[in-house]
């Protein structure tokens, strides 16, 4: 029996690491893959393109006031003169800063306490648990309304961090689940055994395993914080002129509509453009982390 | 006539990746008030045959071949005439008891649905077939017991429920998907009991799927051998263990820690078994085999009487077997 | 079932006395009310004047005594007047039920259709229904509810409005209708034949036909029906109204209140079933697909039963434990969707209460809103508690 042989007829198991795997099967969503991409593009045109663009943001074209799209303003203008794509393009920016800081802080403080309620149970559970049921109490965007209203002067950045401060609450119940759930197995007593500390069982053991939901939470944050960051600028409590965002533009856009509708539509068509490559996204990353996938048609 | 009787069966998965072919051209009977006992690895195909004959493949599954129950041929029925057999003369048990009843309902609510979505039975008779039911799998105070939720069972209390379940409208063959394999050892053997009780009881046919020879020595009448999707060997059960006829049930015997052989080391077949997907032609132990030659490896050797028994082995080399010490040549020291 | 209300209420009280505290600190935060601002920046304005201003916004005594004072009022009922003078709880009364009817009705509709399309989707799992749906909840998702209620405004009313009192079906449009209908028809065939081994053609053409004829069905009751109503003749008015939650003024019997109501609640109870429906349905087929695989499915499908009754019966009663919970828990996002959507169409519900009360800065509005949307919040979760519990009986009280 040569080698060979035997390796043609038996498993070819070649050693494909979990990492590889995911990935793999996150290339074979094609939603995901087609937004990532898209996503991709979009995020290093709003970026670099302003660069080059010859309308900033704040700047009035004087000699094009309210005016529907165009080869010189693509996007339109409004009523003083300020064009539709450099706004667009700086508004798209400012939301994607915002939504991002705001998932970072989400992600950071869910996995903290989600991590150690789940892990040291007991008392600190049940501290952590009540504090996050408090939390919850007051619904998201009235906390960070009244907290905008109280802060008028406040740079755009206060915005992520008190969402993020907020909004954590639904990972935590996630990470601790499944801390809760995989502190009980096998290899966490292995890893005692052996005398690691908690501190490392936490980070290089079980975190890991909870990598998925805490990726899916992550993006599906930064698609929802996009929203609420539109709610909250639709109350006039987002981000302030001269700053803008797609919430801002919204806003401005929708009240007027009736007249010049291209103020409206080309913010709107950014913001879902956006949220639906990030929610398809994650979609890939929950599928793509999800061992029981199994795309046998039923 | 057998009771079932399985002919060239063939069963293939499309999945990504290919086709997967489950189950390679089975063939096997079964006769009324016999116990057929299927042992094999995981992954060999005897879930799937078992799962084939009872309907419980998805759609997108291609099964080809013939499954003839009492003269009804089974595949390709239409789903709505499938009902009919389907937990009326064919029964099933699953392997985890722990998850193969629904929580939210109770023992006799399950019970009870298994009797009357097979005729028109009452509410109330249903009920009473229940307890009985549970009565005749040995739990104690049916009565009561009846009323009581899945979760408030141990597993072997609802091992015997999935059980009574199977039993609920008398039929003639039940099929044991490894029953014992999530149980204690001292909970595998009450149902075992339990089963052999019944079967006298009733004298039902039982195909019983297992990799533990252990169990199948014990309970069964005549032994199928799965390898790879592929029945290898199919005898009695005295036959099968005193001659074997195929090098890959004499390297599982010989596997078997026994008596005589403390102190040894463990022989094992060295090797994995094959993907199962676009196999090649030939004999898929082909690699493993001691015994291999040219011919093995290009013609898929058939299920076949061997010369002068009643034993069917897969192997070209079948009629030589019993003159060879085949155990030895399978090298405890090799580890792969 | 009592003790574990007791229970329940046991920690909910605490939780209410701490989210009090919180939500004190909160609207204490934010500053100065308008009303004094205004006042402050007037040129001629006197200490005294702002000193009475203050005390009748309650803010010169410290903060402390601020609290007890506004707590103590609050747990007997007296949530004391907002920054017009009008009394805080009666006012909320009627603004909560104008809200209420809003919530109501969007939950209602959002959850059974989400729960249809979910359940739906999953056992038809990958075909061209299921990738529709979930297109379209991907979709719905991602709008902002500022965005789809604007949005509806224009197109639900505005734009259709004039339709509806002239309305009519262009021939385009009758060709186009029959067509859609034949291709579903023909694709549902297609559908549930395709794994057999012999394509049934003559079962595709009959589900064409079928489809055809449904779409042929749909035009022809809207010829006849639509196209001479007498509703809209003499009815110059809107049909879809953009404003408010009722007609100014309007005194009717009952059947006609009810009308009216309904044609009011229709476009903003839709903006919110769209955005909610796309969450429930994939929550929902999530749940079902999950079910679907369990080893229980497997043993009712091996007794015999009906494969109707298997997914009803054994799937959807399973998958739908977990949705209660997060259609209990959904409440907040529901009322801040909820109060996007009234003030694009003019209601005067809470949403409007919430934010008169943010551009007064007036703290007591502001306190009352929070603490009574905190209770709904922990009431919610007990009753959500408490169906979960009914539902499971894994769950021990």
């Amino acid at each position: 029996m040569t080698t060979t042989e035997a390796d043609e007829r038996e498993f070819s198991v070649a050693a494909r690491s979990q990492s590889r795997t995911i990935m793999r099967r996150f290339r074979r969503h094609r939603p995901a893959m087609i937004s990532l991409i898209v996503l991709t593009l979009l995020t290093l045109f709003v970026f670099l393109f302003p660069l080059v663009w010859k309308w900033p943001y704040t700047e009035r074209d004087k000699s094009a006031l309210s005016q529907a799209p165009s080869w010189n303003h693509p996007f339109g203008t409004d009523g003083l003169g300020k064009d539709g794509l450099g706004r667009v393009m700086r508004g798209t920016q400012r939301s994607l800063e915002i939504a991002i800081i705001a998932a970072f802080l989400v992600t950071f403080l869910g996995v903290i306490i989600g991590a150690i309620a789940g892990y040291f149970r007991g008392k600190v559970d049940s501290v952590l648990m009540r504090f996050t049921d408090l939390v919850l109490t007051i619904p998201l965007l009235i906390i960070v309304a009244v907290v905008s209203v109280s802060n008028p002067g406040a740079p755009w950045y206060t915005i992520p961090i008190i969402l993020g401060l907020v909004a954590w609450t639904t990972l935590a119940r996630i990470v601790r689940a499944e801390f809760m759930s995989l502190r009980e197995k096998e290899f966490v007593e292995a890893a005692r055994a052996v005398g690691a500390k908690d501190s490392r069982i936490i980070f290089k053991h079980i975190l890991p395993n909870v990598a998925g939901p805490i990726f899916v939470a992550a993006t599906l944050t930064i698609a929802g914080t996009i929203i609420v960051e539109t709610a909250l600028s639709f109350l006039g409590l987002g981000v302030r002129a001269p700053d803008v965002s797609l919430g801002f533009l919204i806003q401005d856009g929708l009240s007027a509509f009736k007249t010049r509708p291209w103020l409206f539509w080309f913010p709107a068509a950014a913001i879902v453009l956006v949220c639906l490559c990030v929610n398809f996204v994650g979609d890939g990353l929950r599928d793509a982390f999800d061992p029981k996938q199994n795309r046998i048609k039923a | 006539m057998a009771l079932l009787e399985v002919n060239n069966l063939n069963v293939r998965f499309p999945t990504e990746d290919g086709s997967v072919y489950a189950v390679r051209d089975v063939s096997f009977t079964v006769d009324s008030g016999e116990i057929l006992g299927i042992v094999g690895e995981s992954g060999s195909g005897k879930s799937v045959t078992n799962l084939a004959i009872m309907g419980l493949l998805p759609r997108s599954t291609s099964i080809d071949g013939s499954i003839n129950y009492d003269g009804n041929e089974l595949v390709d029925l239409p789903r709505k005439r499938q009902t009919v057999f389907r937990g009326d003369e064919i029964g099933m048990i699953f392997q985890d008891p722990m998850t193969s009843l629904n929580p939210v309902y109770t023992v006799g609510w399950q019970i009870s649905e298994a009797v009357r979505a097979h005729g028109k039975v009452s509410k109330a008779q249903a009920a009473a077939r229940a307890v009985e039911l549970l009565d005749l799998v040995g739990i104690p105070q049916a009565s009561e017991r009846v009323e009581s939720y899945p979760h408030e069972f141990s597993g072997g209390m609802r091992q015997r429920v999935m059980i009574a379940m199977a039993m609920a409208n008398n039929p003639r063959l039940l099929i044991a998907d490894e029953p014992t394999t999530a149980l204690d050892v001292t909970v595998q053997a009450q149902i075992l009991e339990t089963l052999v009780d019944i079967q006298k009881r009733t004298n039902i046919a039982i195909i019983l799927i297992t990799h533990d020879l252990g169990v199948v020595a014990g309970m069964a009448d005549r032994v199928m051998v799965m390898y790879a999707g592929a029945s290898v060997e199919l005898a009695s059960v005295d036959d099968l263990f005193y001659h074997p006829r195929m090098p890959y049930t004499i390297g599982l015997l010989g596997a078997i820690p026994g008596e005589g052989t403390e102190g040894q080391k463990l022989r094992q077949i060295s090797g994995t078994t094959p993907s199962l997907i676009n196999m090649k032609p030939g004999c898929a132990f082909c690699s493993r085999c001691p015994l291999v030659i040219d011919r093995c490896r290009n013609e898929t050797p058939r299920l076949e009487v061997v010369t002068g028994v009643d034993h069917f082995a897969a192997c070209h080399r079948s009629d030589e077997v019993e003159g060879i010490d085949v155990l030895s040549m399978f090298n405890p020291e090799v580890l792969s | 079932m009592f003790r574990f209300i007791v229970r329940r209420l046991f920690i909910a009280l605490p939780l209410l006395l701490a989210a009090s505290i919180l939500t004190f600190v909160l609207v204490t935060n934010i500053g100065t009310p308008k009303a004094i601002e205004d006042a402050q920046a007037k040129p001629n304005a006197s200490k005294a004047q702002i000193e009475s201003l203050r005390r009748q916004f309650g803010i010169d005594k410290p903060p402390v005594e601020r609290y007890v004072d506004w707590f103590s009022g609050f747990v007997r009922g007296d949530w004391g007047k907002n920054q017009n003078g009008v009394e805080i709880r009666p006012l909320m009364w009627e603004r909560i039920q104008v809200t209420l009817r809003l919530l109501l009705a969007a939950t209602i509709f959002s959850v059974v259709l989400g729960v249809l399309v979910g359940i739906l989707a999953a056992v038809r799992q990958y075909t061209a229904f299921d990738y529709f749906m979930t297109f379209f909840a991907f979709l719905f998702f991602s709008i902002p509810a500022a965005v789809l209620a604007g949005f509806l405004k224009e197109f639900g009313a505005i734009q259709t409005n004039p339709w509806m009192r002239e309305p009519s079906m262009s021939t385009w449009l009758m060709v186009l209708l029959l067509v859609f209908g034949t291709i579903c028809g023909y694709m549902v065939m297609r559908n549930r034949y395709k794994y057999d081994k012999v394509r049934p053609t003559n079962k595709y053409i009959l589900g064409a036909m079928v489809g055809l004829g449904i779409a042929a069905g749909f035009v022809i009751v809207f010829k006849i029906g639509w196209d001479g109503n007498t509703y809209r003749q003499g009815n110059p008015k809107n049909i879809i109204p953009t404003v408010g939650q009722t007609t100014p003024g309007f005194e009717g019997e009952w059947p006609a209140r009810m009308q009216d109501y309904f044609w009011h609640m229709l476009l903003p109870t839709m903006a919110l079933v769209l955005i909610g429906f796309a969450g429930y349905s994939r929550y929902m087929r999530a749940s079902m697909l999950d079910v679907l695989n369990a080893d229980y499915i497997r043993t009712a499908r091996a007794k015999g039963i009906k494969e109707s009754r298997v997914t009803v019966r054994h799937g959807v009663r399973n998958a739908l434990i977990p949705l209660i919970t997060i259609v209990a828990l959904d409440f907040g996002a529901l009322l801040s969707g909820a109060i996007i959507t009234e003030t694009i169409f003019g209601w005067a519900g809470m949403g409007r209460f919430f934010t008169d009360g943010l551009t007064a800065k007036d703290p007591r509005s502001l306190l009352a809103f929070v603490m009574v949307t905190a209770v709904f919040v922990v009431v919610f979760n007990l009753i959500a508690d408490i169906i979960y519990a009914q539902l499971d009986p894994r769950i021990r009280l």
